[in-house]
């Protein structure tokens, strides 16, 4: 379990975080939304050790960060982040085989973690292709691929979905829960509350740098939360197959 | 993942090769039967082309590597070694002592251009800051670089008589010519160890090609690997420029010559490009010596000359890319 307790972050002369208290616990899929500009990126920052926050503290499986060096901090907590960069006009494989960097030598493990990296992600027929000159959606499933390659046992994935189409979306989010059920922690920061609905076993809700709602998702993704946390009011129904669907119709 | 070994081998037995072909090379011809026997004609060989040959093979690896790991530091393919300032401090301290007349000993320079490359160093770091932050760096490499380059000019246009400026701006377009052993013992243990510090950077580098967050993510110490940087460039640029001068382009267009053959992933360009910079300016001075010229073609100006076009070449590339 990542724990983080009193989590202020202060930019220049704004409080980007305040005094956040939460936690990702193994083998879930914990869920964080809120407005633009809420924070949520720079939760996942701080965790991952990207954005040093001011005060707080963070705990992974109960030792304090800065007590874990920095190698065993990256193979324990893969970060995929929002509208990934990738630099030069490496393939596919062999960018994905960076998310074994982590891992201290190239072994046969690596090779079938890579191997199964891109199946998952639905990306081996890409596997020779230069990554950089991919689409974005298939980009953004070859840097998941990438943080999947590194067999991490958290993976923190900011606005994975965004260029997705509607198929690989719900590919992505199968593949997160099968990931979560094999026992790796999941936060997934979303904007879709449908989405949200459909795969969150815990939601944190926040809103201007404070954390102003969290549990379980069937308790907080409620329509009098969202109207809190977005100024939007929603209906929610349910899909044939029995999922949420959270419809915001009106601002407030 | 690509087995570069083949390729380095490669070009490891070129280099060898055309570092005994370019002994052969100059206005004297010296039959291989003369070569130790020690006469007058031997000592062209032992003395002038054997360590002018070492020299350019040491630089060009220096500045070969340096533009590579530059590269994939600033994730940006048209980075040099120029743009960190070092060469340009370096240079302004070899000026100095050329303005100051102090050229009694043939250390003197060297050590007056390796002052002005710590110099440059120690203020980039400063400059830089603490965070690691690859604008701040680069804003700094700028700073220094374009004030060394107007201190530079200003003893230029102060030299004490036309012979000193001339002789400053000579030097400063950089060459090979009757270098010494001297020379190699300054240069190669620099850009040795500037070298091996460079190769710590690999992993980084490649985790670079992800962005900065997501590097520092997989655990990358951007304050590390910047020091990795400023002080392995440092002391191969520092001491190239201390024994031949300016020589530029090397650095630029050598990472890009190797891409095509070893994959773009930035840890496996840094020795092929140590191999092949160090081909380049080996090969670029020996034509630079079989010109049938009177006085010889600087290698710096040769080099400027070859890059031109080069960039052109790349220009057009791109811009087909872009359409």
């Amino acid at each position: 379990m990542i724990e983080f307790k009193n989590l202020s972050l202060k930019i220049g002369e704004s409080n980007i975080l305040n005094h956040l208290c939460g936690e990702i616990p193994k083998g879930k899929i914990t869920v964080i939304l809120g407005a633009n500009g809420a924070g949520k990126s720079s939760l996942l920052k701080c965790i991952a050790s990207i954005i040093k926050p001011n005060i707080g503290e963070i705990y992974i499986d109960k030792t304090p960060i800065f007590e874990i060096k920095p190698n065993e901090r990256a193979r324990k907590i893969g970060f995929l982040e929002q509208n990934g960069d990738i630099h030069w006009d490496v393939n596919v494989s062999t960018l994905v085989e960076m998310g074994c960097l982590v891992n201290d030598n190239h072994t046969q493990s690596n090779s079938e973690a890579i191997y199964d990296a891109l199946t998952i992600t639905d990306t081996l027929h890409l596997k020779d292709k230069v990554a950089s000159k991919l689409s974005g959606g298939e980009k953004s499933r070859v840097l998941l691929a990438r943080v999947l390659a590194g067999k991490p046992e958290y993976i923190l994935a900011d606005e994975p979905l965004a260029a997705l189409d509607p198929a690989h979306q719900l590919d992505t989010l199968a593949n997160f829960r099968d990931i979560a059920a094999r026992g790796v922690g999941i936060a997934i920061v979303l904007h879709d509350l449908t989405y949200a609905a459909r795969i969150a076993d815990e939601v944190i809700m926040m809103k201007n740098g404070i954390i102003i709602q969290k549990g379980k998702a069937n308790d907080v993704l409620t329509p009098q939360i969202i109207e809190e946390t977005y100024g939007v009011k929603v209906k929610i129904t349910e899909s044939d197959n029995g999922f949420k669907i959270i419809t915001p119709f009106s601002r407030i | 993942m690509k087995n570069n070994v083949p390729i380095n081998i490669m070009l490891f037995i070129l280099l060898l090769l055309i570092m005994a072909g370019s002994l052969f090379i100059g206005k004297v011809n010296v039959p291989f039967s003369e070569w130790l026997s020690g006469d007058l004609n031997s000592l062209i060989i032992t003395e002038l082309r054997a360590p002018r040959t070492i020299i350019g093979a040491i630089i060009g690896a220096g500045l070969g590597m340096s533009g590579a790991a530059m590269q994939g530091y600033l994730r940006n393919p048209l980075a040099d070694p120029g743009i960190f300032g070092v060469s340009s401090s370096a240079a302004l301290g070899a000026v100095a002592s050329l303005f100051f007349g102090y050229t009694a000993s043939v250390y003197i320079l060297p050590f007056f251009a390796l002052g002005g490359a710590a110099i440059g160093m120690a203020l980039l770091a400063m400059l830089a800051g603490r965070q690691g932050s690859l604008i701040m760096f680069t804003l700094a490499g700028i700073i220094i670089s374009s004030l060394t380059g107007a201190l530079t000019s200003l003893l230029i246009s102060l030299a004490p008589n036309p012979f000193v400026s001339g002789e400053i701006v000579k030097w400063l377009m950089g060459a090979l010519t009757d270098r010494s052993w001297d020379d190699v013992k300054i240069a190669l243990p620099l850009v040795m160890i500037g070298m091996g510090v460079l190769t710590f950077s690999g992993k980084s580098l490649d985790a670079l090609t992800l962005g900065e967050n997501t590097a520092k993510s997989m655990g990358v110490n951007m304050v590390q690997l910047q020091w990795i940087l400023i002080i392995g460039v440092g002391l191969c640029v520092g001491a190239s420029v201390a024994v031949a001068g300016i020589i530029g382009f090397v650095g630029l267009v050598v990472p890009h010559l190797m891409r095509p053959f070893v994959g773009h992933k930035p840890s496996s360009v840094l020795l092929p490009s140590a191999l092949a910079g160090a081909i380049l300016v080996v090969s670029a001075d020996c034509l630079v010596r079989s010109l049938p010229s009177i006085t010889e073609l600087r290698l710096g100006i040769a080099m400027s000359l070859l890059g031109a076009p080069f960039f052109l070449m790349l220009l057009f590339k791109m811009r087909r890319n872009i359409i």
